[in-house]
């Protein structure tokens, strides 16, 4: 061998040694999601679960407070940061990161995440009893609803992701008109409920108290929740065209179908509605807690930023000298707060002091549907079916039994009916969900919501917006 | 072993010595001098146009074979220029002096991992730097003491904070958003430079929600090198010189040599300074009226008056940016160092004792050093050259830069009245709350932000002569190295602070910790063919290098707490982190010298792999081609003209983390641990970014070695820039990690350095250096089909286009800075308003000596870039700027004129940057022979300087400094201007004395 051949073989050498060693390093901060898309277990796919109900909760708070303010039912008043009143109040909302991410972001990564669990149960290491998956795809199809529909009370169309793989990255799903994402959503609680029937009596993995709390823990219960889904989304399906006149009377035929399935009870009689509302609060919640890795509500704020619509209080109804039970129970006063010349001293308490079960603070629970909203679906179905003596008896039971006032006459025509219920539902879901803003909407009652909220002092303008725009780098990719 | 090694050894080197026997004809004896007559040792002597030579003993005489007949002896040592001259058959003794390599002609450059080649042979523009250049004037850091010397590298500083926080960008920016840092080789090891941030965004909030951020005002860990303890920077600037280093080495590579022993009787330099530090450029202050401060304020006139005078004047001005940095302490630095030994043992040892109190209270740059290097021949043909060292630094940096809570000691300042007295009067500071969160004089006194850092670093070389026979020579270089840090942040902000009070949670404790681990090995073979005739040299070398990289991250933030441990607070947040990579690349390269050294011609390939691409398994390829030729004595005047291009590409590694496509695991639901999407998404192809750079030049020594030109154009192409574009949300996934586009820069550097006196004790010396280059985005998006709908990508980190922020957009240089104008129909538009880089830059010094009197003085000039002055607009949204003092009379003044044309979408904060700095001033005095003993026994030489540095700035600039960054050390993303720390000018009284 002479020299000359030396050095490129040893150059050969290591270049071939190099090229055996292992240089793998770990992600050392998070699991691989190859865990979920490549190799998934049993055990993965039961995190996963568990994963998609962390994922519904995350950013619920975020929807009660920005569906909140623009629907004028609570704000946030923080000094260093004017957006929430300039941009959300205000109804200036545009498509920079505050007010176009919005909720936004995380309930799409959330719907990305049961796709992915949903994708993992037909893999075939992942072997459970037929009624174990049947379970967890049922509850992931409902859950996906929940989060669809919550997107949509915000936003006028929006898209809709089927199970499309990683490679979709940069070129999302084409954004869909109102009735065709209602139609998608109906179709995946069915879905849901077809999969919830077939799910045997318990779910493989541990239900959080949100959900125990009222005994929806088994798919058979479960199953009642999706039905109570499927009645609000009818409810809003029969107002598509968001008219006080017009509305699909199939779609509210279609809610009382739903109902009779879900776990409505009218049965909510109490004697003082300050003291014993438990009866309206059965229903379905969002889980938080202080504890350390788990994530705390964050609409409870001792720092006194987060208050409500100081009109409410103007506004109440009184029966016999004494102001409806709603304002009384889920309000109590604090101090001032004044940013940007909004002010309001009522504090909220049901994230606090006056939970809808448990014992309040950070573990305050969010509804994510419960019997005192189904009571109103029905009602507001009823009146547009045709039956209005039973929707006269729905909405006094909630006056008298949430709200401790007089039952009112049958009124005399849909206009005044429709003025009614909104009276109701907006102290009866009063910061749980976007419900006011969602609700003056679909009778097309906006400008009476703007009139009716609280104004800033110095007279600025001040709309109510109709949607929230969809985030900027949403539409980028689709220009 | 011992006996196996010399049966193999024993036999080559009979043989070796048989063959030169047989050509022995006659001996030549001489004796080489220095030009003060001293006896040269260690100097080769060699027949000209052979590979045939010995060496100089201690006292300068050699004896050397050579053929019967006319003769022609090459004589040559570092440090001194080349003789060349004929010895008749007749002569059997010559004296030989040489004369002082001022220029550094003779440099010995690295040109791969384990070769080298005298500069006159070189085919790239590598700067080289020595190391008493570096000592022009005290530096707290070594980039500091680089700046303005090195043509082609723009070096700035990120704010005038003490202890360092600088960025070398060779050749403008080689990335969008990856690392913009160059690679530091030290002896062989290769640095870590990390940023690590301190944790004080837990108060300033400069970055909301979170407790630390690439705004803490960050040092890059290349600050804790002793610059004392540097004998050589050579700087690879570009991807053509830089090829070998592969992957890591797209920002060029600085390669620094510590200082080593050399033979003979210890050595001993001692070096005492003494100086101060003082706030070198302020902002001043409005000079209100009663009047317009009750309008201003929203205040009755009465809660004023105490502060002016019936006529409605001020009372008093106080200079409240003094109240906080008008402190003079005595800064003071020792340094010491002993180097000696024998021939087959040779030390050197160092010591560096250093004080450096800063320009406001609690702040400064306290380090200490220890170094010891060592060489030991074994036997013959092997030498092995270890390093240790430790060093100890103590940065207090205060409390600056962005911020979010009014804390910041500018920010604060910005919104204090000039009628307010901030100081301490009776240890009660000023409450200021009506008008900004903080005092920071009373934050300066009470609060404590340490950087604490130890550092080792050791090293080993080991070379062993294989076999050498002939014309044939076989060598084996290995290396190892770690380099290991410890870094620990120290906040400490006390329940008494303003702002601290005002807080629901009252107090807060800061802990950091940082531990990186960098260890580094190599393993070289050098084959070197050169036949005695002299007409070719060809070295092949190759090898193999493993890097491990590892840091880790731990932060505790204690709030509402009177503890200085923050696991004591009443509230307690907890972080941490860890990023690591390992590397391994294999080289093979050919360097071959023809037709008698004058044609150079070099070829090379680099592959590397590395942990943090998406394939670890997968190697990347990074060629290298370069020639050279030189024509000696082109004509009179003109001793030598070499023309060189080369041609190469290098690469620049994701960052750790942006390959994984992540799961958020971790977080539990009442107890029951979940999995869900995390967002980000590595490209599955993701891999280095590509720097390719042809280079072309000419160089030219003159006037019989007096002076050196050097003109250098270039043209690099960075491809493969890794971007994360903007995502659809609804995909679920919000940060995308892929390579997608390029751009290039195309530059121009010229150096001449000369003698222009060089007669007896008089010497000068004159340097100038320029640069320019400008760049261009070719490309958006490659041709990666997810990325058709890129037409723009906005880089993060700044302040939006109200402020001036960064694009990247095609056709227009990546470095732009872009705001909001208004077009003719008056609606907003976005457009540059200027490049970042400047347009061009020149290094101009002057070192002059006149027996034991010397001068040197060094001017850095940056010409153009503009930087988006924030600062500014806090002055302005508080009125509170020396130009609103015409708004206390009049309807309108410069300052109210700016906020006037704020809503138009004018970007009026973005200010041209350019600037002159008197960089480094030293006058100095060597004591004459009859004072030295009277200075200590045994002195052989001392010298007594008075230096300064950034003494002088001129600049049309109204903020601070035009060097900044509030973000650090980015490729994309500098001369933000935030609220920094301060410039300050230094000056020194040093003595240094040899025994």
């Amino acid at each position: 061998m002479t020299r000359r051949t030396l050095l490129p073989l040893a150059a050969g050498l290591l270049f071939a040694a190099g090229g055996c060693a292992d240089l793998t390093v770990p992600d050392y901060q998070n699991p691989p999601l190859d865990l979920l898309l490549k190799e998934p277990t049993n055990d993965r796919v039961l995190q996963a679960a568990t994963g998609v109900l962390q994922g519904t909760r995350e950013d619920a708070d975020t929807y009660v407070l920005f569906g909140g303010i623009v629907g004028r039912e609570g704000y946030f008043l923080d000094p260093n940061e004017g957006r929430y009143v300039r941009s959300l109040f205000a109804g200036n909302p545009n498509r920079n990161n505050f007010t176009g991410s919005s909720y936004w972001t995380t309930p799409y990564r959330n719907i990305r995440t049961a796709n992915i669990l949903i994708a993992a149960l037909d893999n075939p290491n992942v072997v459970f009893p037929p009624a174990d998956e049947a379970a967890i795809r049922g509850l992931a199809k409902t859950i996906q609803a929940l989060d669809y529909m919550q997107i949509l009370t915000t936003r006028d169309q929006i898209p809709v992701l089927v199970n499309t793989s990683l490679d979709s990255i940069t070129s999302p799903a084409p954004l869909v008109d109102r009735p065709t994402a209602m139609a998608f959503i109906a179709n995946l609680l069915d879905e849901g409920r077809t999969e919830l029937a077939k799910g045997g009596t318990s779910f493989p993995f541990p239900m959080p108290s949100g959900i125990t709390q009222f005994g929806f823990g088994s798919p058979a219960k479960f199953v009642q929740f999706n039905r109570a889904l499927r009645a609000r989304l009818e409810v809003n399906r029969a107002r598509v065209t968001m008219d006080s006149a017009s509305f699909n009377v199939a779609n509210y035929q279609a809610a009382l179908t739903a109902l009779q399935a879900s776990f409505i009870d009218a049965n909510i009689a109490n004697a003082d509605p300050m003291n014993e509302r438990t009866k309206l609060n059965v229903g379905v919640y969002q889980t938080y807690s202080p504890n350390g890795g788990d994530t705390p509500n964050s609409l409870n704020d001792p720092s006194g930023k987060t208050v409500a619509d100081s009109t409410l209080l103007d506004q109440a109804q009184s029966s016999n000298g004494v102001l409806d039970a709603r304002i009384r129970y889920k309000t109590e006063p604090g101090n001032l707060q004044i940013v940007s010349s909004l002010g309001s001293n009522l504090l909220f308490t049901i994230y606090n002091n006056r939970p809808f079960y448990g014992s309040g603070g950070q573990a305050s629970p969010i509804p994510m549907i419960r019997n005192e909203e189904l009571i109103l679906l029905r009602a507001e179905a009823r009146w547009f079916t045709g039956d209005k003596p039973g929707a006269m008896a729905d909405l006094n039971a909630i006056r008298q039994y949430s709200g401790g006032l007089a039952p009112i006459a049958q009124p005399a025509n849909d206009y005044a009916f429709i003025h009614a219920l909104l009276y109701e539902r907006r102290y009866s879901l009063l910061f749980e969900g976007a419900h006011s803003w969602n609700d003056y909407r679909r009778f097309n009652m906006l400008s009476q919501l703007q009139a009716m909220g609280t104004k800033r002092s110095g007279g600025a303008a001040s709309n109510v917006a109709k949607w929230l725009p969809l985030p900027a780098n949403e539409t980028l990719p689709r220009t | 072993m011992k006996k196996l090694l010399s049966s193999l050894l024993v036999p080559l080197l009979v043989l070796a010595t048989a063959a030169q026997a047989s050509a022995q004809q006659r001996q030549i004896t001489g004796t080489v001098t220095g030009p003060d007559r001293a006896p040269i040792a260690a100097a080769s002597v060699r027949l000209a146009g052979t590979q045939r030579g010995v060496n100089t003993d201690a006292s300068g005489r050699f004896s050397l074979s050579a053929p019967a007949g006319d003769a022609s002896i090459s004589v040559s040592r570092i440090g001194f220029t080349t003789r060349t001259l004929s010895v008749p058959a007749g002569q059997s003794d010559v004296a030989v002096q040489l004369q002082q390599d001022v220029l550094n002609l003779e440099a010995i450059v690295v040109t791969g991992q384990a070769t080298a080649v005298r500069r006159q042979n070189l085919a790239n523009s590598v700067a080289v730097v020595s190391g008493d250049n570096l000592q022009g004037a005290p530096a707290q850091t070594v980039e500091r003491a680089l700046q303005g010397k090195v043509a082609g590298a723009n070096i700035s500083a990120n704010s005038g904070a003490p202890g360092g926080g600088l960025q070398i960008s060779m050749r403008g920016v080689s990335s969008i958003g990856g690392s913009a840092d160059p690679l530091y080789v030290v002896d062989g090891v290769i640095m870590s430079n990390v940023s690590v941030p301190s944790g004080q965004n837990a108060v300033s909030q400069a970055d909301r929600g979170s407790n630390s951020s690439t705004q803490d005002q960050m040092v890059n860990r290349i600050a804790d090198i002793n610059p004392n303890d540097i004998a050589n920077i050579e700087i690879l600037k570009g991807a053509s010189a830089s090829a070998i280093y592969g992957s890591k080495a797209a920002n060029g590579v600085v390669i620094i040599t510590t200082r080593r022993g050399r033979a003979g009787r210890p050595q001993l330099r001692l070096s005492q300074r003494f100086g101060y530090f003082e706030q070198s450029r302020s902002l001043g202050a409005r000079t209100w009226t009663l009047d317009a401060a009750a309008d201003h304020y929203g205040v009755a006139k009465a809660d004023l008056q105490e502060y002016f005078n019936a006529d409605g004047t001020q009372k008093a001005f106080y200079d409240n940016e003094s109240a906080v940095f008008g402190r003079r302490d005595l800064a003071r630095e020792t340094s010491l160092s002993v180097s000696g030994g024998t021939e087959a043992t040779r030390y050197f040892v160092s010591g560096l004792l250093q004080a450096n109190p800063g320009i406001a209270q609690n702040s400064g740059y306290d380090k200490q050093a220890l170094q010891l290097n060592l060489d030991q021949t074994l036997g013959s043909r092997a030498t092995l050259a270890v390093g240790a060292g430790i060093t100890h630094s103590v940065a207090s940096r205060g409390l600056t830069g962005n911020d979010n809570a009014g804390v910041s000691y500018y920010s604060a300042l910005s919104y204090t009245p000039s009628f307010i007295d901030i100081r301490e009067h009776g240890g009660v500071f000023a409450n200021t709350s009506d008008y900004i969160n903080s005092n920071p004089a009373q934050t300066a006194a009470l609060a404590t932000n340490d950087e604490n850092v130890w550092r080792a670093i050791g090293s080993a070389n080991f070379n062993w002569t294989l076999m050498q026979r002939g014309a044939q020579t076989l060598k084996l270089a290995a290396n190892g190295g770690v380099d290991y840090f410890q870094q620990r942040n120290d906040l400490y902000f006390p329940r008494e602070l303003q702002f601290e009070a005002d807080d629901d949670l009252p107090g807060t404790a800061i802990l950091g910790q940082a531990e990186n681990v960098n260890l580094n090995s190599g393993l070289n073979l050098v084959h070197v063919f050169a036949p005695e005739s002299g007409m070719l040299t060809a070295t092949t070398s190759t090898g193999v290098q493993y890097e491990d990289r590892d840091l880790a991250l731990s932060q505790l933030v204690g709030r509402n707490t009177d503890s200085r441990i923050p696991a004591f607070a009443g509230r307690v947040e907890a972080d941490g982190g860890r990023s690591r990579s390992r590397d391994l690349g294999v080289y093979v390269q050919e360097e071959m010298l023809l037709l008698d050294e004058h044609l150079t011609v070099t070829a090379g390939l680099r592959a590397d792999r590395s942990s943090l691409n998406a394939d670890e398994e997968k190697f990347y390829y990074y060629p290298k081609a370069a020639a050279s030729y030189r024509l000696d004595d082109v004509f009179g005047g003109l001793d030598e003209l070499k023309f060189r291009v080369a041609y190469g590409s290098s690469g620049n590694l994701p960052f750790y983390g942006q390959r994984f496509t992540r799961a958020l695991g971790g977080r539990n639901l009442e107890g029951v641990l979940g999995l869900r999407v995390q967002g980000s998404v590595g490209d599955p192809d993701l891999h280095p970014e590509r720097s390719t750079e042809l280079e072309g030049g000419v160089d030219a020594v003159l006037m019989g070695g007096r002076a050196r030109l050097e003109l250098t154009g270039y043209n690099k192409v960075i491809s493969d820039f890794i971007i994360a574009p903007p995502v659809a949300p609804s995909t679920g996934f919000g940060l995308y990690t892929v390579n997608g586009g390029s751009y290039y820069v195309r530059g121009f550097e010229a150096l001449l350095e000369a003698t222009p006196i060089q007669r007896g004790q008089t010497t000068w010396l004159t340097r100038a250096t320029f640069s320019a280059d400008r760049a261009k985005v070719t490309d958006l998006g490659g041709d990666n089909p997810r990325l058709a709908f890129l037409t723009q990508y906005n880089p993060g980190n700044h302040f939006g286009f109200d402020y001036g922020g960064f694009r990247i957009k095609e056709g227009i240089s990546p470095t732009a800075l872009w705001g909001f104008d208004v077009d003719e129909e008056g609606k907003a538009v976005e457009r540059p308003f200027g490049d970042t880089n400047p347009d061009f830059r020149v290094g101009f010094s002057n070192d002059l000596n006149f027996g034991p009197l010397g001068f040197y003085a060094l001017l850095d000039w940056a010409h153009g870039g503009v930087v988006a002055n924030l600062t500014k607009s806090y002055y302005d949204d508080a009125q509170n700027g020396e130009d609103w003092n015409g708004c206390n009379t009049a309807e309108s003044c410069a300052g109210s004129e700016r906020v006037d044309r704020q809503g138009d979408g004018v970007t009026q904060y973005i200010e041209d940057a350019s600037y002159v700095k008197l960089r480094e001033v030293s006058l100095s005095y060597a004591l004459p022979g009859s004072l030295l003993s009277r200075v200590g026994p045994g002195v052989s030489g001392a010298r007594l300087t008075f230096s300064g540095r950034n003494l002088l700035t001129w600049t049309k600039y109204t903020g601070l400094d035009p060097e900044v960054s509030n973000f650090g050390n980015r490729a994309v993303g500098r001369s933000i201007d935030v609220t920094p720390f301060p410039p300050s000018r230094s000056f020194w009284l040093g003595l240094d004395v040899t025994f």
